[in-house]
């Protein structure tokens, strides 16, 4: 069976990657190849990683509350370098009434501090197997 | 798939990364991306990073990416981390130290997974290394998982191979047990500005005296802090030094020839295996059947599998 392989990124100025390592290792324990790139991410980083790493989605960690200003630049930077569009997740402390303006712009699913890490890891591949 | 290489030709790094997830996951029509590129490579240096993990690699590589750069080449990192046995899953962690390269066109980094593979590398290194020198890449950067012993297969990968240890890890013994000091063409002790990394060069230099080197190129054994750079601008050096010199007197050949050796006889191996094992999986049955004649003493197992050898299909 084919290998999903996923970038888990930290946008922003945020400095705590607990949650997003919580996250990681809960995906390679799925069986998932997660590409790790750490703290303070900019958009343009993410997407040429994504880009350069063949990956089949992006999972977005951001506790900072930038997320409206952030995440669309950060699917933006993914259109324009891998010319369609990637997959991407967002995780994090995400108000509800943010939740539908994130998925109207694009993003496939958000995560918020209830979700289990098992439900990510079926979201992710849920959308993924579906192509 | 000819637009893609044709891009992946240009650099392109989506064509890149569409062809190095082609090639690493063996999709349909990998082998004639192979037919296509092999044939224009051949001209990058291929630089291999080994040594215990923790010790700097990727820290240390993202340093010789910045020096190469600086001097106008092309540079591309392959990052190998451990596949899980458990999970089959990885982290592959090593671009952290390397994102400041991560938008530079200059630069194609690609992490890839263990996969099983044992030597500290990944199956698929070897065609992704022939991808990435059809792209004209200066210099292409192999990084190892690092785990010790296994890990003489990157001298059949790479021209120069760099070592890295660190201090204290009274590592020189252990070092020459494990036929190390065979591996290396540049020996570096990392993390210089903790204590005793003077005893770990002296260490590393003995060890180097006492294996009797009859060879032209006596390795050097050098210092850096890879977190702050130094040392890097002098390791950089050695490393075209070797380049220079293998590129002369004929050792390139000898190592081509050597190197394309290892490439066919693990092809060879891989087909016939995974040959092999698509037979035995295929027709499960029948095998057990002839397995029960065995577990009797009816048949002795070389017989069965020479029976079944003269059965397999092999496409490579
Ligand atoms: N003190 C010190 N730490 C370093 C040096 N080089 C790298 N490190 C740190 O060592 C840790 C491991 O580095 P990394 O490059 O990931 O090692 P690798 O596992 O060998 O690839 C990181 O926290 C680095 O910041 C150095 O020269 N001195
Ligand atoms: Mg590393």
């Amino acid at each position: 069976m084919k290998k999903i392989r996923v970038l888990i990124a930290k946008p922003g100025l945020d400095g705590h990657d607990r949650g997003a390592k919580v996250v990681a290792r809960a995906l390679r324990d799925r069986g998932f190849e997660v590409v790790y790139t750490g703290l303070h991410q900019t958009p343009e980083q993410i997407a040429a990683t994504a880009v350069q790493e063949g990956v089949d989605a992006v999972g977005l960690s951001i506790l900072s509350g930038s997320h409206g200003t952030l995440v669309p630049r950060v699917l933006d930077e993914i259109k324009e370098r891998a010319g369609t569009m990637i997959p991407v997740f967002v995780g994090g402390i995400i108000p509800q009434e943010d939740i539908a303006p994130l998925k109207e712009a694009g993003v496939a699913e958000v995560f918020t501090p209830g979700t289990t890490t098992a439900q990510i890891a079926d979201a992710i591949s849920d959308i993924v197997k579906k192509g | 798939m000819d637009d893609l290489i044709a891009k992946a030709l240009q650099k392109d790094s989506l064509a890149l990364g569409r062809l190095s997830r082609i090639l690493d996951d063996s999709e349909e029509g990998w082998e004639r991306v192979l037919e296509e590129l092999y044939p224009l490579g051949g001209k990058a240096h291929i630089v291999g990073v080994t040594g215990p993990p923790g010790a700097g690699k990727s820290t240390l590589v993202s340093c010789i990416v910045s020096e190469v750069r600086k001097s106008g080449r092309t540079s591309a990192v392959l990052a190998v981390d451990p596949t899980s046995p458990y999970s089959g899953g990885a982290i592959l962690g090593d671009r952290i130290r390397m994102q400041s390269h991560a938008t530079d066109p200059g630069v194609f980094i690609r992490s890839l997974a263990t996969r099983g593979h044992i030597g500290g590398l990944s199956k698929s290194i070897r065609s992704l290394v022939v991808l990435l020198d059809a792209a004209g890449f200066d210099m292409i950067i192999l990084e190892t998982v690092g785990v010790g012993q296994e890990e003489v297969e990157i001298r059949g990968q790479a021209h120069t191979t760099i070592y890295v240890t660190v201090p204290g890890l009274g590592d020189g013994i252990q070092a020459m047990k494990a036929g190390i000091l065979e591996i290396a063409d540049i020996y570096l002790v990392n993390k210089a500005d903790l204590k005793y990394a003077n005893v770990t060069v002296k260490d590393l230099q003995t060890m180097l005296a006492m294996s009797e080197n009859e060879k032209l190129w006596s390795p050097p054994v050098l210092t850096s802090v890879a977190s702050e750079g130094e040392g890097v601008s002098e390791l950089v050096v050695y490393v075209n030094d070797h380049w220079e010199h293998i590129n002369k007197g004929g050792v390139l050949q000898e190592w081509r020839h050597w190197a394309a050796g290892q490439s066919v006889r693990e092809v060879l191996r891989d087909a016939v295996g995974s040959g092999v094992g698509e037979l035995m999986e295929e027709r499960s049955e029948e095998l057990s059947d002839d397995i029960e004649k065995v577990s009797n003493r009816e048949v002795d197992p070389g017989s069965v599998a020479r029976k079944w050898l003269s059965k397999v299909k092999f496409d490579v």
